[in-house]
């Protein structure tokens, strides 16, 4: 390593402030640049996924009334 | 050859294609920054006349180099788009402009930044730094406009044209430090001849605007991942690829 302490490391003979703060700002954003487009996907993903469970749930629960109504229509329907 | 070019302006081709890339490339790129990080923050040694503050160099240099790098693939996308009328060229140069956006920002702020005890100013209006404003203002413009249009076949047009024609920036932001020499400093760097900075500092420089680029391809491809996720959503490919 180039450097004695850890202090001089921050310090940098008196570039510290600089050298850090242009580091801090980039590493902040390629963590975001690399974060945003995860996040979008996943919420992306997780939307679609609640869609198609929802769609086999409504097409189940239709054809299990389709099933279960038959014989109460016969029973509802009016006596001739 | 051409089986390929249409299995990348396939969306289900490529979003299998991208999910893996990315799942490679995200190790890669995250394990190429730190490394080139800490090797240019802690093990290079100081440069004799700048002391501690050329260690900017490392980021401010890669992030320049892929902004001007990353316009040209924005701008081929935009052809392609425009002349071949291919979706996923849209999407990909839609997919650009924020990663380009984001690394002008880094170069100019960073350079900033490095200024300031080098030069004793932030900002000056030279013309490698103007240039370089201009190429944010590029980056931003394509983002923009493609919001200001509601109609999504004409936006991608006039992006696509906005991307081709400011490409006349970038051989000028090339050139500016040698057709008009002021206080930015010309490339350290050259491919042919001997370059004008040390191994012990260059190998550090070179992986990590090798670590940039990989990080630009990272960004880019999860961008149009999240991009064919958002408008695929009522396809079956999509619904077939997540269940």
């Amino acid at each position: 390593m180039y450097f004695d302490s850890f202090s001089a490391v921050l310090h940098m003979a008196g570039h510290g402030p600089y050298v850090w703060s242009a580091y801090a700002l980039t590493s902040a954003i390629i963590v975001a640049l690399i974060v945003n487009p995860l996040v979008k996907a996943r919420a992306a993903q997780a939307a679609l996924r609640a869609e198609v469970r929802r769609r086999e749930a409504a097409a189940a629960s239709v054809a299990s009334n389709v099933i279960g109504s038959q014989p109460s229509e016969v029973e509802d329907a009016p006596k001739a | 050859m051409w089986s390929i070019v249409h299995k990348m302006g396939s969306p289900p081709w490529f979003y299998r294609f991208a999910s893996t890339l990315a799942k490679w490339l995200l190790p890669i790129a995250v394990a190429a920054l730190t490394v080139g990080a800490v090797w240019g923050l802690l093990y290079a040694p100081v440069d004799f006349r700048q002391g501690n503050s050329y260690r900017i160099i490392f980021i401010h240099v890669p992030a320049a180099v892929v902004s001007l790098a990353g316009y040209y693939v924005m701008a081929f996308a935009g052809l392609v788009s425009l002349v071949w009328k291919i979706k996923m060229a849209d999407t990909a140069m839609r997919a650009v402009a924020p990663v380009g956006a984001a690394l002008t920002f880094i170069a100019l702020v960073t350079g900033a930044i490095w200024g300031k005890p080098t030069w004793g100013t932030w900002w000056v209006w030279d013309a490698r730094i103007t240039s370089m404003l201009i190429l944010l203002f590029l980056y931003l413009g394509v983002i923009a406009l493609f919001e200001a249009y509601d109609n999504k076949a004409a936006a991608a047009k006039a992006c696509a044209v906005l991307s081709l024609v400011g490409t006349v920036n970038i051989p000028i932001i090339y050139k500016s430090v040698d057709w008009w020499y002021s206080l930015h400093q010309p490339a350290s760097i050259k491919f042919t001849g001997e370059s004008a900075i040390d191994a012990s500092m260059l190998y550090p420089l070179l992986l990590n605007i090798g670590a940039f680029y990989c990080l630009f391809v990272l960004v880019v491809v999860l961008n149009m991942r999240a991009e064919l996720l958002q408008t695929h959503r009522q396809s079956a490919w999509l619904e077939k690829e997540l269940t």
